[in-house]
């Protein structure tokens, strides 16, 4: 009988250590280097991009919080759809959160152009600066889009590209990749999810 | 919830709209999908034969890499191309087998674009890398 009184005391305690956000530090996904005798984390280079609303994006505009990335185009008829209901999976759950945005970046900016992101936007019911839809370079895009799955990949050497557009990517304050999930496996945006608070929990860093 | 309800009403026109020839979907689908992660190939060969481009000064040489370039380019448009275009919405299902066939045919030969230009290019940079390459006899 003892032991039933014991363990209904620590089981609390253990499930409240467990689900406590601010104990969980995220890892530093991708390469790291010393410098100086400190480490040099993989982070993203810098970035400048419209969005929906005609707004310039930079890293800048976004380092007030953590954000959460992922790759698309709209004409996309597989892949991004699928992912697409998962973005809108996190919209909806950090809408009311401060700190945290949601970046989606067009691989074909030939059509997504502001017109077609900010009608796409609408037609999803989703607002800027929550949720930016971004188009620039296309070169460039597929070049950055490298910095943020590269990160997420354990072999960097490994083939593919476009089919890592189903990742979506968590970027801390300092612009280092902490986490991601597959867009197109809904059962793990969960532990995702729980990132993100984890990461908010310390500050976004 | 109004938002996955309008998704789910937008993946409804999609699913119901391809319910009479799921397998013809799948498959054209599936040809599209099996091909698609080589659009980062044409993206990476492009820029390397970029970089060749820019330090090559014989006519001749940057004539053929400027082709090269060209047909990579043209690869990547017609995938980009074809997956804007593509859409069964407001079909009955014959209209929709025949377009489906159509598509068939048409995604065989986006596909058989990209993989041409991507072994082309890989040809001719393994041929520059080759005529770089010092002559140790």
């Amino acid at each position: 009988m003892n032991k039933f009184w014991l363990f209904l005391l620590f089981f609390p305690l253990l499930f409240s250590c467990k689900n406590d956000p601010s104990k969980t530090e995220l890892p530093y996904l991708g390469n790291q280097e010393m410098v100086d005798g400190r480490p040099k984390y993989h982070s993203i280079r810098d970035f400048e991009y419209m969005n929906q609303d005609s707004q310039i994006v930079t890293n800048k505009t976004l380092a007030d919080g953590v954000y959460i990335a992922d790759f698309f185009f709209t004409s996309c008829p597989s892949i991004c759809p699928k992912v697409m209901k998962q973005m809108l999976r996190l919209y909806e759950t950090f809408e009311s959160t401060p700190g945290v945005s949601l970046v989606s970046f067009t691989l074909d900016p030939v059509r997504d152009d502001v017109n077609k992101l900010a009608l796409y936007a609408q037609n999803l019911e989703v607002k800027a600066p929550k949720w930016h839809f971004l188009t620039g370079d296309k070169d460039f895009t597929l070049d950055l889009a490298d910095d943020f799955f590269v990160a997420a990949l354990e072999d960097p050497d490994a083939p593919g590209g476009f089919d890592h557009s189903g990742k979506i990517i968590l970027v801390d304050k300092n612009g280092h990749v902490r986490s991601f999930c597959e867009g197109t496996e809904p059962e793990t945006i969960p532990k995702f999810i729980e990132d993100v608070k984890a990461l908010l929990a310390k500050n976004g860093q | 919830m109004r938002r996955l309800f309008s998704l789910v009403l937008i993946a409804m026109f999609f699913v119901t709209g391809c319910k009479q020839d799921t397998a013809l979907y799948d498959e054209v689908m599936f040809i599209h999908d099996d091909v698609m992660p080589k659009m980062r190939d044409i993206h990476s060969n492009k820029k390397q034969l970029q970089a060749q481009l820019d330090s090559i000064q014989n006519d001749s040489i940057r004539t053929i890499i400027l082709n090269q370039l060209s047909q990579l380019k043209k690869a990547d448009d017609a995938m980009m191309d074809w997956m804007a275009a593509f859409s069964i919405e407001n079909m009955d299902a014959d209209q929709q087998k025949t377009y489906l066939l159509s598509q068939k045919d048409s995604i065989i030969m986006v596909r058989d674009l990209m993989l041409g230009s991507i072994a082309d290019s890989e040809k001719l940079l393994a041929e520059l890398k080759q005529s770089k390459t010092p002559n140790t006899k």
